[in-house]
């Protein structure tokens, strides 16, 4: 419409101003020159009413194919933003799910390391790697070496099994659990991926 | 968005009678064209009406409520569930924390085969597959078929895609030590609300604020990015950190819990305090119970006994009466009693636990082998105003000040009830109770050179002013006195000398006392055992004391408690790091 209403302004206007105007904006002129020469030439042979009708016709016809380029642009931006945005909705959601599940697996671990290290476990283990409680408490002093207490062998332990059995079974449980875990996530994100497909 | 429809069908009717009327216009039988454009433009307008009065009543009367639905169709509010609080031990070591979990729940009216849907689903809920259909069968909307499930346990059964199953966000409170601490953390009930111990005293500020959150979502789920949402963050509670050691926590708990079951004893408790801060480091109760799973204990355990249970403590007393008389009476710890067979006092006759001759014995002596005659003769020095003064003034029948639920402050009589066999029973720990707490206190402040400083079992938050609120109850020297008679005890001419440890100086005292049978209010040969000590005389860091409630063998309180204190006192003096003396081991043991 702007672009419009400067070529009729420009058109109405050569006879009064034109040399004043023309150095100082010199591509409004160019602009508003082809419209400005067309009417002149066809205005004084022919009587006014008839010859126009054939040009604002064909300039009607530009004017709405770029109103529908315009349009087509304007619609096809909307859609493509729109997608996007549906789109990083379900890269959050999925990310959010993601991020649910890694917290719940991050507690579940953290319930498990704190109930490794509850001190009747570590008492356990101690003892099944032969360890037994201090009855006389010694102290190995770092700045001078000095030993306080008087060291007293403590009685030798009745160790009844191998220690490395008990190591191994606790180090496949955790490696089982990563794995298994390892697996419900790619099924989350598998499930996101169906979701996508069914929406559009 | 209801604008549109009314206008397409303004539009078709005014083109079509426009060139219905201009065609056929000339072959028309009936009536003449004006009059068929007149009637076609009169139902044209009756039509238009009604869609304007359609729209009209849409948009202008019932647009807001309409739009309003629509809305509501797409809105969702959640609740966002606030964290309870962490309870921790001194060191940070988790001893009650918060974990998403999920409720499991069925639409009964979607499920159509209740077994074979029980088929699949029982092996991840642990139940029976009857169980697990009887709660999948009828047409109740909403049912909870098994709680405080694992998030992952829920994956699982989501990706059997079984219908009419949901799950319900929750969390649920978790004990990763179990039963260390139990006694002291308590536990939550099914809502998560505190229903035992810290949890229960502590609730307000254990459980925060639940938050909210508001968002439009269409039908796959996710929130519809461009639309509003609005919410409130959950407040999550405060967490809480004990006192506690959870290692002497936990090696006070096994040591009474094998004592108890050897001596075939009903209950016991241990108290492991810093007496420099009043800081409780270890309360023991046992039995106890996994505060994972309260609904199985019995109700009884669930408590705290240290705290919870008023005793008479026996001989452990004499310290106050030592003290006082040491203060007041004028008299030394070398001060010789002449102490007789058997005393009358009141018309009662008092003895000894074990009947002995006249003997002729220092006020040392007399503590550390715990003659009740001569506490009653050395009392009588100093009075009995000034006997309940100082018993007051080492906290017996006042609050221990830790709020804990269901703690007792214990019995002492007023001056004014006294009868005539009052004063003398009191020197040496019978007539009035205390709760285990109480007791320790007692020893806690003749530890901390005669400065009363009140026990505590929850750290101040970071930032709260800490103010020395020590009491004055006895001079250091007389303080240092009384630690010294105390050792003595433990020396090999003690009734305690199964609790020495080597490399320390520790001193403690015994005591026997009668247990009050609650059915009959009178003793039936029932005893409580107990020896209070602490380490190292020099300049103590721990005290600690052992009871043992009712055992079945005929033992004095030295020889059941006295390897109770020695084992925990042991572990205690290492994971406080307080080194052993120099040089040789040096055994008053």
């Amino acid at each position: 419409m702007s672009a419009n209403a400067e070529t009729i302004v420009v058109a109405r206007a050569p006879g009064t101003t034109r040399t004043s105007r023309r150095p100082s904006t010199p591509t409004s002129h160019r602009r508003g020159a082809p419209p400005q020469q067309r009417p002149r030439r066809e205005g004084p042979p022919t009587t006014p009413p008839r010859p126009p009708r054939a040009t604002p016709r064909a300039r009607t016809g530009v004017f709405v194919a770029v109103i529908l380029v315009i349009l087509t642009a304007g619609l096809l931006a909307m859609l493509w933003i729109n997608t996007t945005l549906a789109q990083g909705a379900f890269v959050l959601s999925d990310l959010q799910q993601q991020r649910a599940t890694l917290i719940e697996s991050e507690q579940q671990f953290r319930e498990e390391l704190s109930r490794a290290e509850a001190p009747a476990r570590v008492e356990e283990a101690a003892r099944a790697l032969g360890m037994v409680p201090q009855d006389v408490p010694v102290f190995l002093r770092l700045e001078d070496g000095q030993i306080l207490g008087n060291p007293i062998p403590q009685p030798a332990p009745i160790t009844e099994e191998p220690v490395t059995e008990d190591v191994t079974t606790e180090d496949v449980t955790a490696a089982d659990i990563t794995a298994e875990d390892m697996v419900t996530e790619e099924v989350v994100t598998e499930d996101v991926v169906t979701e996508e497909v069914v929406t559009p | 968005m209801s604008a549109p429809a009314p206008t397409r069908p303004r539009t078709a009717p005014t083109r079509r009678p426009g060139s219905t009327s201009n065609r056929p216009a000339s072959r028309m039988r009936l009536g003449s064209t004006r009059k068929r454009a007149g009637a076609l433009i009169v139902i044209c307008l009756f039509i238009l009406t009604i869609f304007a009065g359609r729209l009209l009543e849409l948009q202008a009367f019932r647009g807001d409520a309409l739009a309003a639905a629509a809305v509501d169709q797409r809105l969702r509010t959640v609740t966002v569930l606030a964290d309870r609080g962490e309870i921790t031990d001194r060191n940070g070591a988790p001893l009650a924390s918060t974990v998403e979990a999920r409720h499991i729940t069925a639409d009964q009216t979607l499920i159509a085969e209740p077994y074979r849907v029980a088929q699949e689903l029982a092996p991840f809920l642990g139940m029976q597959v009857s169980e697990v259909a009887e709660r999948l069968s009828g047409d109740r909307r909403f049912v909870y078929v098994a709680k405080d499930l694992t998030p992952e346990t829920w994956r699982s059964i989501d990706d059997l895609g079984l219908a009419g199953i949901f799950s319900e966000r929750t969390t649920r409170r978790v004990y990763p030590a179990g039963e260390v601490g139990a006694n002291v953390v308590g536990f939550v009930g099914a809502e998560g609300e505190g229903l035992g111990g810290i949890e229960y005293a502590m609730n307000a500020q254990l459980s925060g604020v639940d938050g909210w959150r508001t968002f439009e979502r269409g039908f796959a789920g996710p929130a519809i990015p461009t639309a509003q949402t609005s919410g409130e963050e959950p407040v999550p509670g405060q967490a809480i950190t004990l006192t506690l050691d959870r290692d002497i926590q936990y090696v006070a708990q096994r040591t009474i819990a094998e004592a108890v079951t050897a001596a075939g004893a009903e209950s016991g408790s241990v108290v492991v305090m810093d007496p420099r801060t009043g800081e409780i480091l270890a309360l023991a109760s046992t039995p106890t119970f996994d505060a994972n799973d309260p609904a199985a204990a019995e109700q009884a355990n669930l408590g705290n006994r240290a705290l919870t249970d008023a005793f008479e403590p026996g001989s452990t007393t004499k310290v106050i009466t030592v003290s006082a008389v040491l203060e007041e009476g004028g008299m030394t710890p070398d001060t010789i009693i002449e102490i007789p067979p058997t005393l009358t006092r009141a018309g009662k006759v008092f003895h000894d636990a074990r009947a002995h001759g006249g003997y002729t014995w220092d006020l040392t002596t007399t503590l550390a082998r715990s003659s009740n005659i001569g506490m009653i003769l050395a009392a009588e020095s100093i009075g009995g105003d000034a006997m309940y003064d100082y018993l007051r003034r080492f906290g017996i029948g006042q609050s221990t000040g830790l709020g804990f639920p269901g703690e007792t402050s214990g019995f002492l009589p007023a001056p004014a009830d006294w009868s005539g066999t009052t004063f003398p029973t009191l020197t040496f720990g019978q007539g009035f109770s205390v709760n285990a707490v109480q007791a320790a206190s007692v020893f806690a402040t003749i530890a901390n050179d005669g400065v009363r400083v009140p026990p505590s079992l929850v750290m101040p938050a970071a930032g709260a002013p800490t103010e020395p609120t020590g009491v004055p109850v006895i001079s250091a020297n007389t303080a240092r006195q009384v630690r010294e008679m105390l050792e003595t005890v433990v020396a090999d001419g003690g009734t305690a000398p199964m609790a020495g440890i080597p490399g320390y100086r520790v001193g403690g005292k015994t005591g026997t006392a009668q247990a009050i049978d609650p059915s009959c209010g009178c003793y039936n040969g029932d005893t409580i055992g107990s020896f209070i000590g602490m380490a190292p005389i020099e300049a103590p860091e721990l005290v600690v004391a052992v009871s043992i409630v009712r055992p079945s063998v005929q033992q004095f309180g030295g020889e059941l408690a006295g390897p109770v204190f020695r084992d925990v006192m042991t572990y205690a003096l290492q994971a406080r790091q307080v080194a052993p003396l120099p040089g040789p081991a040096l055994s008053n043991g």
